[in-house]
């Protein structure tokens, strides 16, 4: 065994998840302690100033131990440091229907569901904003204004203005023009594990956390500063975490909650979600309304992109400043486009907060874009794939606003695709019902501007190797289901020519861990992997030098190689475990540690003053000067290309997708069987979205009409087409042995793809997202 | 979420389930065989019972005997028979696409045309029927549907009985005062509350399919997003005998998912008695039907969908039956 990435590798949590062995939240109990069960009071109103809250009679009942309420911390957190805006419960009044009041731990959980009905709450109602448009609006009362505190008119969370080039003067020299207004409803990521948490505030005033949660680290922060307590009285332990695709991405207030309840008993507090809890609590993709216009000259070169997004954020910022500059920015590749416009609104709703999800902020646009493109290939009589293929960027370009785009596999996808599906004997050749699309994708590979701007490395790995021969990789990339402690593993194993089982990852726990900013923005493989090469190859060295002292040989001459040190020359070899013995008798500890911060940003970039121009990695500052420069900025960028086939029942609407052609450009796909799992993965995801996901709101009250699985549909895995995947491979020059991301870029390409599908089949254009059958009879009738 | 605390009987014959049940009647009740539909609403706290008497032991009505189906034989198993499947394909049709298979394994046909009827507003949580506010077939006094207080609109959302309606099959029930046969299409109310006409204390024991069935063509279509898991939008059941001139003999038609009840059309299909089946007679007949349905706006399609969806269903369904 001479190579362990690039080699279909199990999952080296998976035996423990599919023989029942993996600890999850809901598994934890604590030896020899009585464990408390939280349960919370929500708001029953979306807008609402709380006058009183009366718990005195929740406090007697038996079995109650602790209530707890804004009073007892009004510290503000939020994933963003910028937008804080969350509070462990509700201060003065309710935002969304589901809002936090209080909380109550009990000995059990019938218990502290009855003593939620003894707390009464009065209420002042207030008008609910729920339109977005609404929200653009200047207020004409303080009580209009949802989040007190933000500085933009009316309920505007954010605003974007970005422009380059010029889009006036392209649209004169264009051919044709298209345009669309493109709606999209709110989607979440329906993980199969609901959100849970346990807090334990010990006698030696010290906090434990064990949450199901994809950023340790955040959630390390927020606990410090809503509790009150530096962070090296706190831990974290993230424990097996049944999925996450964003949902468990921010810091939650349930889980300061469960602290603050945990304080106020000095016991063991545990809250575990109901499946409509985790729908409330939402963080998924915005809705959005998109209007975009995009030109091309009669010979197919692409001219001008311009969008106008109305992003619906519901009643907290979460992620929603990246979000709304992702909704322009990350339309920018994989093709060239030289002129855009981009004025981009993220407004507070009175609705649960979106947030991030799997494709953050980059699906919706990228729907409507490929969408235009079709129409644009339709009017000037181009085959959508080869005008796809005409306008898309080479390898080491820059995109009209800074992105560095290195590697680059896109030509190579929709080659790889087009010829796969058959594409020239079915494109418009198919009887009609029947129809074949594509869509292509392009996506960050991490953020290369972290969160907190502060010169701290984003992924730090430790790998230390004891006299047992034992190799010990500490991270806290958060393993959510998504194969990062296996990729971590295999990076590792790849400089160590080790055997895999050598190899044990400590990703849990923030005692142990170094720092590491989490499972978000697919950066794992990226950096997480980056830093564990390093780490390794810092050991390896080590190892080597042992090896040289015992072979006499130097180390030019030395190779590692199935678990042993081969002399090169000479053909002779020690065993790994020897050589490590050696290394740890002269220094009684063998360590290696790896860090990754992404490529300096621009020296002009403003504001981000701690960290322009200096010195982290090789290469030429990278992204432009202006205002939101390093948003979507990342070190490398992913791209696909889907086509789908599929047939569409005219009479009832129901769209039977039959067959999906999926390439990706991974760089290097370090572990192709979890590639393959995350691209099928999206495929599922990305055509709930398309055809039947939906979160609805009572336009009302706005109460989310449909939290429960029944009615919030998701594809069933009988309705799942045949995949074939096809993995690009443009070896990134900065990726891990040429890695970058797969995890959520391959979302993008399959939505569009569906659409142009549908169009294919029965000559119909939906823009309203999900294409539900009453939406496509409607439409046919339409044409008609 | 958590089941509600209540007291599990497990009686081992009819006749022990009806004497428990008479014993806690004043504390109330439910029977459950599958549970798969009332367990969920248990959990949603939805007219909650102290008692739940199992009849999951009793041995007496879990087999087919020929046209009598016992009550507690599960939809997997009426799927699987090949005496329904010769003899009467709607209803295999209409059993072998409730829910998904897991739920099919567990779930009886007794449970199944017993199935509470569903509705938007009232298959919820407790906290959502806590927020904007809650139905008369809950805990509130007044319907979201439609705004009165009277009645409630709860869809009917078995996918069997419209079948078994169709064919005129009938129920044997056993109670405190005795055994009574009841024919499906008498059975049904028009209040999504009460839902039938079963006494407290009565259990189906038995369906009992006419013998004539044979000699019908029966199909069963119905309209769900997703090809598993979910109830009915809209379904359309079909009895049908054809003679040699392919002159219509017999024809039932009955809808399902529309009303709060298996919905017969037997004024509009009868005046087709005597037509020759065509194309033409088809379109005719589902037109008809179709702008007679009345689909409450209850579930997550819009009721214009699930109207234009029964004429769709109805025409296949007819083709499909007489191979036109």
């Amino acid at each position: 065994m001479s190579h362990t990435v690039g080699k279909k590798t199990p999952l080296v949590d998976g035996a423990q998840k599919v023989t029942g062995r993996a600890v999850y939240i809901d598994d934890i109990v604590l030896p020899g302690k009585v464990m408390l069960i939280g349960k919370i009071l929500r708001s029953p109103f979306a807008h609402a100033k709380i006058k009183k809250i009366d718990y005195s009679q929740a406090k007697k009942l038996k079995g109650v131990f602790a209530v707890a309420t804004a009073k007892d911390s009004e510290n503000r957190f939020g994933v963003l440091p910028i937008t804080k805006d969350e509070t462990a419960f509700a201060i003065d009044k309710v935002t969304f229907i589901g809002d936090q009041i209080a909380a109550v731990a009990a000995t059990d959980e019938e218990t502290a569901i009855r003593a939620l009905d003894l707390i009464k709450v009065e209420y002042e109602e207030l008008p609910p904003i729920l339109k977005p448009e609404k929200s653009l609006a200047p207020i004409s009362h303080p009580d209009q204004k949802i989040q007190p505190w933000s500085k933009y008119e009316g309920n505007i969370f954010k605003t974007v203005n970005q422009s380059f080039g010029d889009v006036e003067k392209a649209l004169k020299e264009s051919a044709v023009v298209k345009n669309g207004k493109f709606s999209f409803n709110g989607v979440t990521h329906a993980f199969t594990e609901p959100m849970g948490v346990i807090a334990n505030y010990g006698s030696d005033k010290k906090l434990t956390m064990w949450s199901s949660t994809q950023v340790p680290h955040y959630l390390h922060r927020a606990l410090s500063e809503v509790m009150e307590m530096p962070m090296h009285r706190i831990k974290v332990i993230r424990p097996y975490v049944g999925g996450g695709f964003g949902g468990k991405s921010d810091p939650f207030p349930h889980e300061m909650a469960a602290a603050i309840l945990s304080k106020k008993t000095g016991k063991p507090v545990k809250i575990l979600f109901d499946r409509d809890e985790v729908f409330i609590s939402n963080h998924g993709r915005h809705p959005t309304k998109t209007e975009m216009q995009m030109s091309a000259t009669k010979d197919g070169e692409f001219t001008s992109l311009e969008i106008d997004a109305l992003i619906d954020g519901g009643a907290w910022g979460s992620f929603g400043v990246i979000t709304t500059y992702y909704n322009g920015v990350l339309s920018l590749g994989p093709y060239k486009i030289k002129n855009f416009n981009y004025n981009g609104n993220r407004v507070y709703t009175n609705k649960p907060a979106s947030g991030a999800m799997r494709g953050h902020g980059a699906v919706n646009s990228r729907f409507a874009v490929e969408t235009l493109i079709d129409e644009i290939a339709e009017d000037i009589g181009f085959d959508p794939c080869d005008l796809r293929i005409q306008n898309a960027y080479e390898p080491n370009s820059i995109t009209a606003n800074g992105f560095r785009i290195t590697s680059c596999g896109i030509k190579e996808c929709i080659e790889k695709v087009k010829i796969a599906s058959n594409w020239d004997k079915k494109f418009k050749k198919m009887p009609y019902g029947k129809g074949i699309g594509i869509g292509c994708g392009f996506y960050i590979s991490g953020s290369a501007l972290p969160i907190n701007w502060e010169r701290m490395p984003q992924s730090t790995v430790h790998v230390k190797i004891d006299f047992d021969g034992g190799v010990t990789v500490h991270s806290l990339a958060a393993e959510i289901g998504q194969g990062s402690d296996t990729v971590l593993a295999q990076c590792v194993g790849e400089v160590l020519k080790c055997d895999m089982s050598r190899i044990r990852i400590y990703s849990k726990n923030t005692d142990t861990a170094p720092i590491d900013l989490g499972s978000y923005s697919s950066r794992v493989t990226f950096m997480a992997g980056l830093a564990a090469k390093r780490a390794a190859e810092e050991i390896k060295k080590q190892i080597l030098n042992a090896a040289s002292k015992i072979m006499s040989s130097p180390v030019e001459n030395l190779e590692l190689r199935n678990d042993q040190i081969i002399e090169l020359k000479t053909k002779s070899s020690i065993s790994f475990n020897e050589a490590v013995r050696e290394a740890l008798h002269d220094s009684g500890a063998l360590h290696g540690k790896g860090h990754y911060q992404a490529p300096n940003l621009n020296p002009g970039l403003p504001r981000v003053n701690e960290l322009r121009g200096k010195e982290s990695e090789k290469g030429a500052p990278m992204g432009g000067s202006h205002k939101g420069a390093a948003a979507g900025l990342s070190p490398s960028y992913s791209m696909g290309a889907y086509v789908c086939q599929l047939e569409v029942d005219p009479e009832t609407g129901l769209v039977n997708v039959e067959k999906v052609w999926a390439a990706h450009d991974c760089g290097k796909a370090l572990n192709p069987l979890a590639v393959e799992g995350q691209i099928e993965g999206c495929i599922h995801m990305g055509l709930g979205q398309a055809l039947m996901e939906s979160f609805d709101y009572n336009r009302n009250t706005g109460r989310i009409e449909n939290p429960n699985f029944l009615d919030y549909r998701c594809i069933p895995p009988t309705m799942m087409p045949d995949v074939d995947v096809f993995m690009v491979e443009s070896a990134d020059p900065e990726g891990p042995f040429g890695a970058k991301e797969a995890g959520e870029g391959p979302i993008l390409p399959i939505l569009p793809a569906v659409a142009n599908a549908i169009y294919d089949a029965v000559g119909v254009r939906l823009r309203n997202l999900p294409m539900t059958p009453e939406k496509i009879i409607s439409a046919i009738a339409k044409k008609k | 979420m958590i089941l509600p605390p209540f007291e599990l009987h497990n009686p081992n014959s009819v006749k022990e389930a009806i004497e428990i049940s008479q014993k806690v009647k004043h504390e109330g009740f439910d029977y459950v065989s599958g549970g798969t539909d009332l367990l969920q609403n248990y959990k949603n706290r939805l007219n909650v019972k102290p008692h739940l008497i199992s009849l999951t032991n009793i041995k007496e009505t879990n087999s087919i005997n020929d046209f009598n189906i016992g009550a507690m034989v599960t939809l997997d198993e009426i799927s699987k028979n090949k005496i329904l499947q010769n003899n009467f394909a709607g209803l295999v049709e209409a059993c072998s696409q409730v829910g998904s298979i897991l739920v099919r394994k567990t779930a009886t046909i007794g449970g199944n045309v017993l199935i509470d009827n569903r509705c938007y507003f009232y298959n919820q949580t407790p906290f959502w029927r806590t927020s904007l506010g809650s139905c008369l077939k809950a805990e509130a006094d007044a319907c979201r549907v439609i705004p009165q207080k009277e009645y409630c609109v709860a869809t009917f959302s078995s996918d069997s009985a419209p079948m078994l309606v169709a064919v005129d099959a009938k129920y044997e029930l056993e109670g405190k005062d005795g055994k009574r046969i009841i024919k499906s299409g008498d059975f049904y109310t028009h209040d999504g509350i009460k839902r039938n006409f079963k006494d407290e204390s009565e259990i189906i024991t038995k369906i009992k399919i006419p013998k004539r069935t044979a000699d019908l063509k029966t199909g069963y279509e119905k309209i769900r997003v997703r090809d598993t898991f979910d109830y009915p939008l809209v379904s359309v059941a079909a009895a049908l005998k054809i003679n040699k001139d392919k002159k219509i003999e017999d024809i039932n038609i009955v809808l399902g998912a529309i009303g709060t009840y298996p919905i017969k059309n037997t004024d509009t299909t009868n005046s087709f008695i005597g037509e020759k089946i065509s194309n033409s007679i088809i379109k005719e007949i589902s037109e008809k039907i179709q702008k007679k349905s009345q689909p409450y706006n209850n579930l997550t399609m819009p009721v214009s969908y699930r109207k234009k969806m029964v004429g769709v269903l109805c025409r296949r369904l007819l083709k499909r039956l007489t191979n036109s």
